[in-house]
């Protein structure tokens, strides 16, 4: 009985303290700086990772011409996730909200051409066309405006200390950046142009891979009191074997 | 001097206090379809891609309910009907509070650290989570609420003599029933009313000095907690007087395994696994991960069930004497039961998916009406087919089983083929609520003759257990028929918008207006097929419903729904 109620003890004890996943514990060391160097390193050298942008907060427009939409609704990012292939692919799938209803749209780009389908836009049929306006792939470790020379820009550089994301170890590193240097990060969507924006980026302890970026960006002047956007960037799979290639766009839904 | 326990002075409020926990379990067991589109919407994960996965949370509650009910009658035997029944109810209330707690972040950084250190992968999005815990606590919920009828079945014999056992067993039956039929209708009622006077609930709380969240869906499965911790407290001082059963035998634990394990393979085989489909990055994906698990879940699921005859014909107190089914009558009314299961759930499934695709446009406020009007359109099926069960009895003790089972399919087949051959994506709803109520009509005629002849045909001791299976066999029809239909559905829906939209212009907006035109045909085409699945099965039903004998002038008639 007595072996029992140790083990029940012990149990206890383990879920605490795997439950306890938001103590930052600040250190001193290391240098966030060399930090940051080793992951914007990492991130410069993967030959493909995974990519993904999740927002909340105050919602990210995304103005669509042509496109006859009820009153009172428009279309609004959400969500998007996708793999980045050196040195210029990219496969995504993006949610978007059309009013409250959320749909997703499928995104291919290599190089300059894009394809994409969506249940909502185009029945799921392929279609080659500019779905993310001006999108490059390569944008996003391009050297300069790329994620990695983004985050090469932060200012003020802190070591906040070390953070559990949900059982994934890793330093906090936090700073300010430049409104308009986070193109890449947002996917062209943010709002903000001007301005400094604060930045988190989250270093993993062993790999010293950026594992998470955290930015915020304030509601527009007309909407003020409201909350501001969050942008969270999570970054994985790092030189995954991936291949990406052109959808079939005659078949239909392929 | 003692006092007499309740349960020996006033055994029907004893039933009353026990039966309003069931009743809420059986309305819980479709309060969440109808609303299921503002479930989605409210997690913010898009409707389509999510319907499968989320369809778990009407599915899940509906399988958990028939495991559950098909051994919790037994352990109340083993282990006492105060102690089982409490806990269920305990069981129960800590469901309800699950599922308002999906968004709780220390549930949700568990979920994410087991991916993590258990299953050593990338943990889902923070959306899919929640609709997981959801789902999660919907099952959690319905393990206690289906649990709850069979051992009020078995107290409604330990405190009515057998001679006066049968209207007793009937009010337990009507009351579960009664839940489910008003289930839809509440649960969209009040997402509508949510809607409209939310702010104004906000406000009054203010004024008392609480603060209280906007309510919501999830309020509808808070306001289970005081209810049932009311009930909890009525059955506490209830149930002491209840004596204790005697410990017969052993419970049948394999036979139970087997069964949950077939139960739960037949439903995940024959929809798509929903870690896989989870995972599944476009609907090929999730096509491909349903042909290649369903398979391995089907034969499991055989082989469990095989393991379960088997296990059955050797114990010596088995979860279900296989001996009933040598009756033809229990044989050919579990049949048909089964079959009147699978359609209803075709009409529970049809209706909201319909008003939910001619939605006018996307805003909350619609998304809530479309959820009072699937609320309305759903009661236009069930409230008709509860109350069309009291005509069925008369017709049964009259002309015997066969010829109202018989009867009642026929008519629920001619309502599926007029759903089928008429609804549009412009049908009035009073049109689509009279058809409704066809269907509704037809089955609801099934109910007493096929009740009453599994009852009539088993022995005395068994009428407990039978009376549970009446009800497992129906609910089991019901969850094969989503889990099938919504993969069967989103796959066919595909393929017509793909056919649609073959020949569609290459220009970006002229494909825009072509999708949303093929997309609602496609959806109306595909509601319109399910209804003809309709058809095949009251059909099938109907073979089986040929096969009753007997029943005129029924021995004892329990108007069990």
């Amino acid at each position: 009985m007595r072996a029992l109620k140790l083990l029940l003890v012990l149990a206890l004890a383990v879920l605490l303290a795997a439950c306890g996943g938001d103590d930052i514990t600040p250190e001193p060391t290391p240098d966030p700086q060399t930090l940051l160097a080793e992951g914007i390193t990492q991130l410069q050298d993967a030959t493909s990772f995974k990519y993904e942008v999740d927002v909340s907060g105050y919602r990210v427009n995304v103005p669509i011409a042509g496109l006859d939409l009820p009153e009172g609704t428009g279309v609004s990012f959400k969500y998007a996730s996708g793999t980045f292939q050196v040195p210029d692919r990219l496969s995504a799938h993006v949610q978007f909200r059309l009013g409250v209803l959320s749909s997703t749209a499928e995104l291919i780009a290599l190089g300059g051409t894009q394809y994409f389908r969506g249940e909502l836009i185009t029945g799921n049929r392929w279609l080659q066309g500019e779905f993310l306006p001006a999108f490059l792939p390569s944008s996003l470790v391009a050297q300069p405006g790329g994620v990695p020379h983004t985050l090469s820009t932060i200012r003020d550089l802190a070591l906040v200390g070390r953070k559990d994301l949900d059982g994934l170890s890793a330093y906090q590193v936090r700073g300010r950046v430049e409104a308009g240097r986070v193109f890449s990060l947002t996917l062209g969507l943010s709002r903000a142009t001007a301005g400094l924006l604060d930045i988190d980026v989250f270093i993993h302890t062993q790999n010293r891979r950026v594992v998470r970026i955290s930015l915020v960006e304030p509601p527009p002047e007309w909407a003020a009191d409201s909350e501001p956007t969050t942008w969270q960037i999570n970054i994985s799979e790092y030189n995954a074997p991936v291949s990406i290639t052109a959808p079939d766009t005659d078949g239909g839904a392929s | 001097m003692t006092a007499r326990p309740a349960a020996q002075r006033a055994p029907w409020l004893v039933l009353a206090i026990v039966s309003l926990p069931v009743f809420i379990g059986a309305l819980d067991l479709t309060i969440i379809s109808a609303v299921l589109p503002e479930v989605i919407v409210s997690l913010d994960l898009p409707v389509k891609e999510y319907l499968d996965r989320a369809s778990w949370a009407v599915s899940g509650y509906l399988l958990a309910y028939a495991i559950s009910m098909t051994f919790a009658g037994r352990l109340s035997d083993l282990f006492g009907r105060r102690a089982v029944y409490i806990t269920c109810l305990l069981i129960f209330m800590a469901g309800s509070y699950l599922v308002t707690t999906y968004d709780s972040p220390t549930l949700n950084s568990a979920v994410a650290r087991f991916y993590r250190q258990v299953l050593d992968e990338p943990p889902p999005r923070l959306e899919e989570r929640y609709l997981n815990l959801v789902i999660f606590g919907r099952v959690v919920q319905a393990f206690g609420a289906g649990a709850m009828v069979p051992v009020t079945i078995a107290l409604a014999g330990d405190l009515f003599p057998p001679e006066r056992r049968a209207r007793p067993l009937g009010v337990v039956g009507a009351v579960d029933t009664l839940g489910w039929v008003l289930g839809h209708l509440y649960g969209g009622v009040m997402v509508r009313l949510f809607g409209q006077h939310g702010d104004a609930v906000v406000d009054a709380f203010a004024g008392l000095g609480v603060s209280v969240a906007r309510p919501s869906w999830e309020t509808l499965f808070l306001l289970n907690i005081p209810v049932s911790a009311l009930a909890l407290v009525g059955a506490w001082w209830a149930l002491r007087g209840i004596p204790r059963p005697r410990r017969a035998g052993r419970f049948d634990v394999l036979g139970t395994l087997f069964l949950t394990l077939a139960l739960i393979g037949l439903s995940l085989g024959l929809g798509a696994n929903p870690e896989a489909a989870g995972s599944a990055e476009s609907f090929e994906d999730l096509e491909r991960t349903a042909s290649h698990y369903g398979p391995t879940l089907l034969i499991g699921a055989a082989l469990a069930f095989l393991l379960f005859l088997l296990v059955e014909a050797r114990v010596s107190h088995p979860l279900i004497r296989l001996g009933m089914f040598r009756s033809r009558n229990v044989s050919a009314s579990s049949l048909t039961n089964f079959l009147v299961g699978f359609c209803l759930a075709i009409g529970l499934v049809s209706a909201p998916l319909l008003v939910n695709f001619r939605m006018d446009s996307p805003t909350s406020q619609d998304v809530q009406y479309a959820a009072y009007t699937a609320g309305l359109l759903l009661s236009g099926l069930t409230v008709p087919m509860a109350l069309a069960a009291i005509p069925g009895g008369w017709l049964s003790e009259r002309f015997g089983y066969r010829l109202p089972t018989a009867l009642g399919l026929l008519v629920a087949g001619i309502g599926f083929a007029l759903t089928g051959a008429t609804w549009q994506s412009d049908t009035s709803y009073w049109l689509m609520g009279a058809q409704m109520a066809i269907i509704g009509v037809g089955l609801g005629l099934t109910i007493s003759p096929i009740g009453t002849a599994v009852l009539n045909d088993v022995r005395e001791g068994e009428r407990g257990i039978a009376a549970a299976m009446i009800l497992v066999l129906r609910l089991v029809g019901m969850t094969v028929a989503i889990s099938s239909l919504t993969i069967y559905a989103l796959d066919r829906f595909d393929v017509l918008v793909a056919e649609r939209m073959a020949g569609a212009a290459a220009s970006l907006e002229e494909t825009v207006l072509a999708s949303q035109t093929a997309s609602l045909e496609a959806a109306v085409d595909v509601i319109n097929e399910l209804q003809f699945v309709g058809v095949a099965a009251t059909l099938i039903a109907l073979a089986a419903a040929l096969l009753l004998r007997g029943g005129r002038a029924a021995r004892e008639r329990v108007p069990l729904a």
